[in-house]
């Protein structure tokens, strides 16, 4: 009877986020996979139109702009994410390990968080720019270092470097959160550990694999996890870096949300008579498909090895 | 091995220049594979001390030996020393196996017993050469040692007088610092410069030469054997059958045909070493009565259990010392009995010099073969339990040891007697000397009633524990109150509107000064 009388309790403080939710999440996703298998939907009258059909996915798989978002997204989500993760880890470490002036390094590092993405965009995109024309400006602060005159992230910049911009642009980006967690995670761990590992005569690079990272592991998948899935959603990372003045992004250079961004922006139907509307929610299903097939193998590696 | 303290302190000091002096100039001798243990109120420097003789805390000030080792400025690993941790710091990731054998899979054992194999071998090729160069190498690490501490003995001085001139606050500290750091750093300087033309009065004129020699020496028996194993090693790879235990058997063709000048040296480089730690680990499990442990990880353990392992990681590579701090504190109170035996019963069977901390004197008396009581970081007493027990020297031991509580009185003291309430309660030749008041201290155990004993006792109740029964009662003098007795006899009965008379045993009976609480009689 309590029991009972609890459970309604509960039912009652779960009903607002919930009604909320419905709103904000359940109904937009279920429309969206909706307006994917529905090809002829016109998102200006909200009609589904007359045609229950796979057309959106085929042609969206057709794109070869689609196919290259996704190569985009997926080089940033490999390169960017493991690497920023282990700077980080080393990052934490050393931080931990430092006595003086560890709040101000540890502020350093968090300063980014707090500071507006498009602003840091920015300021890599004044750090990395070219005059198009010599002498009409100067060259960016990388260029001047290196005596170089590259232009890195402008329109006549190469596929390879403009993506190394960007890389650097996520890794250093998702540094400072990391580092935060780290530092949380490591300043749990019992100094006992460490001393009984000093008794045990372990060199610190034994116990910094033996026992830190094993010690820590619940709480680097957390962040592998959310940072793989943060990394699949990139769209501001590519805008901020390129984006100024309004000059739209090449096409070979979105990432898969920018993809989904472009297509739901077009009203109407193609020559096919399949609405650019359902393509857009099309890409949307399969990015969260592939996100949703990554997440359940990530979460499966980690129950075998991390220790909890 | 026996572990002497000498003159060793601690000082912690805070941001606010606050200073704790957790353990001041302490002296002790552990005498060689006895188990000692040290004992004192929360917060009397025990753990320090502890933590101290393992290596985990540097002192301030004073040494440590290791037999005739100075080990002061050696780290917990290069001291030999088993650690056991309060709540035991087991490593929760790791299987029992694996936490058991982490200290010597730190070891390097490999290395460690090719180099000592490779040192015997050479000292028989090359005898002269190699003496002298093993000599050489061995004093050297003793004279880095010496220096080594000289430095941290001047940084201690000089750290300690810098904080007095902070806290002198005087006008002139500035210039005070300002000198004192130019002296430190000036007789950092002479220390490197003797230590350097120590070094070089040392060395070998014709250390490499020496070198060379033993080389090519070893070199001149190895070259031969060395052809035949590369030989045997080709035509044992080309045999499928001779893949599994690969190392083991050729070790056995090879053990036939190894000079027996370098055989210890293969010996060393073909054992079997995750046999020999699988080995040892099991082992030391049966010894602690945990083999059928091994696989579960140390959530899964009892906390008896898990004090067994963290016993058995810190017996498993062969400790000079056995270090146990408060070793019972986190069991219950029948596995606190258990354990007790268990552990003075691995002390017997591997005659380890052990060190434990608690602040149970019942414990302590159990199972130690001697104690010492630490208070304010200072040394109060220390013996066999029984004979502090016996022979307190200060209030604070008589206090401190003994379950109930000693009783305590004012007195005072006139002509060699003792008087409570104007009665003679005790007298001694020892107290000729002394008037005025005192305190008198009888254990619960030291009352007799008589008829016409000196001391009367208002009574208020008989209690019984088990098979003990005391009496409690009050009386006007008494420091707290209520005072109990125990009792012999088991059928006693009183009148509670009528004073029992007591008489006190003079063996149970101590007298202390009032203030210093200094040991009278």
């Amino acid at each position: 009877m309590l029991d009972h009388k609890r459970d309604l309790k509960a039912w009652f403080y779960l009903a607002i986020p919930l009604f909320l939710m419905s709103i904000f999440t359940f109904y937009p996703l279920i429309k969206t996979l909706l307006i994917s298998v529905f090809s002829e939907y016109n998102p200006l009258t909200d009609d589904f139109g007359r045609y229950f059909d796979f057309y959106a996915y085929v042609a969206v798989f057709n794109d070869r702009f689609f196919i290259q978002s996704l190569s985009n997204s997926m080089v940033l989500v490999f390169v960017s994410v493991p690497i920023s993760t282990i700077l980080a880890l080393l990052i934490a470490v050393a931080l931990n390990s430092i006595k003086g002036l560890q709040k101000i390094f540890q502020t350093i590092f968090f300063l980014p968080y707090v500071t507006n993405a498009l602003a840091i965009g920015m300021v890599f995109n004044v750090m990395f720019s070219h005059p198009l024309v010599s002498g009409i400006a100067a060259e960016g602060l990388i260029n001047t270092l290196f005596q170089t005159s590259i232009d890195w992230v402008g329109p006549t910049a190469t596929y390879d470097r403009w993506m190394l911009v960007v890389l650097i642009y996520s890794i250093w980006n998702g540094l400072d959160f990391k580092i935060l967690v780290f530092i949380g995670g490591l300043q749990s761990i019992s100094k006992q550990y460490y001393d009984a590992a000093k008794v045990d005569g372990a060199p610190k690079k034994r116990v910094f694999s033996k026992i830190t990272i094993p010690l820590l592991s619940p709480i680097i998948s957390y962040i592998l996890v959310t940072s793989f899935i943060g990394a699949f959603k990139s769209y501001e990372s590519v805008l901020a870096v390129v984006g100024s003045a309004g000059r739209l992004l090449d096409r070979d250079r979105w990432t898969a949300v920018a993809y989904i961004y472009d297509k739901i922006g077009v009203a109407g139907v193609d020559l096919n008579g399949i609405s650019y509307y359902s393509r857009g929610a099309a890409s949307a299903v399969v990015l969260f498909g592939i996100i949703m097939v990554f997440t359940f193998f990530n979460l499966y590696i980690s129950k075998r090895t991390v220790h909890y | 091995m026996e572990v002497r303290l000498e003159n060793l302190t601690k000082i912690f000091e805070s941001k606010s220049s606050e200073r704790t002096i957790a353990v001041n100039h302490f002296n002790f001798t552990i005498p060689d594979g006895k188990l000692v243990g040290l004992l004192g109120p929360s917060g009397c420097g025990k753990s320090t001390t502890l933590y101290m003789i393992s290596g985990l805390l540097y002192p301030t000030q004073g040494r440590i030996f290791f037999g005739d080792e100075d080990v002061t400025e050696l780290s917990p690993e290069q001291r030999g020393i088993g650690l056991v941790f309060q709540n035991y710091a087991l490593y929760p990731h790791m299987s029992v196996r694996k936490n058991i054998s982490f200290p010597l899979e730190n070891m390097n054992l490999k290395k460690n017993n090719v180099d000592q194999a490779l040192q015997k071998a050479n000292l028989t090729i090359s005898p002269k050469e190699a003496k002298i160069y093993y000599q050489y190498l061995k004093d050297a690490t003793v004279l880095k040692n010496k220096y080594k501490r000289l430095e941290s003995e001047a940084k201690a001085v000089y750290q300690s007088k810098h904080l007095d001139i902070i806290k002198a606050k005087q006008s002139n500290s500035n210039t005070l610092v300002n000198d004192l750091k130019k002296q430190f750093s000036q007789q950092l300087k002479t220390f490197q410069t003797e230590y350097q033309s120590a070094l070089a009065t040392l060395t070998p004129n014709n250390l490499k030469e020496l070198m060379l020699t033993i080389n090519s020496n070893y070199e001149s028996i190895n070259k031969g054997y060395q052809s035949k194993k590369r030989s045997l090693i080709i035509q044992s790879l080309f045999n499928p059958f001779q893949w599994v235990h690969f190392q083991d058997k050729l070790w056995e063709k090879l053990s036939s045909i190894v000079p027996t000048q370098i055989k210890h040296v293969e010996e060393a480089r073909y054992k079997n070493y995750s046999k020999f730690i699988h080995d040892e680990v099991v082992a030391m499990a049966k010894l602690v009565g945990i083999e059928d442990q091994l696989k579960k990880k140390p959530a899964q353990l009892s906390g008896g259990q898990q004090q067994r392992v963290a016993i058995a990681r810190a017996l498993v590579k062969k400790p000079k010392v056995l270090l146990l701090d408060e070793p019972l504190s986190n069991l219950d109170a029948r596995l606190r009995l258990q354990t007790r035996e268990e552990i003075k019963r691995i002390q017997k069977e591997t005659g380890i010099t052990t060190v434990f901390v608690t602040h149970d004197q019942e414990e302590a008396m159990s199972i130690s073969d001697e104690i010492v009581l630490m208070n304010f970081g200072a040394e109060q007493q220390k013996g066999n339990p029984q004979e502090v027990y016996n022979q307190p020297q200060n209030l604070f031991v008589a206090k401190f040891l003994g379950m109930p509580q000693i009783n305590l009185y004012q007195a005072t003291v006139k002509q060699g007697k003792a008087y409570i309430q104007n009665q003679v309660v005790f007298e001694s030749q020892k107290l000729v000397n002394v008037e005025g008041s005192v305190l008198i201290g009888v254990r619960p155990e030291g009352y007799d009633i008589d008829e016409k004993g000196p001391l009367s006792l208002q009574p208020q109740f008989v209690e019984m524990i088990g098979r003990d029964m005391s009496l409690v009662a009050s009386h006007p003098e008494a420091l707290t109150p209520s005072i109990r007795v125990v009792l012999t006899t088991d059928a006693f009965k009183f009148n509670p509107k009528e004073l029992i008379k007591m008489k006190l045993k003079a063996h149970k009976t101590f007298v202390f000064e009032k203030d210093t609480g200094r040991r009278l009689a």
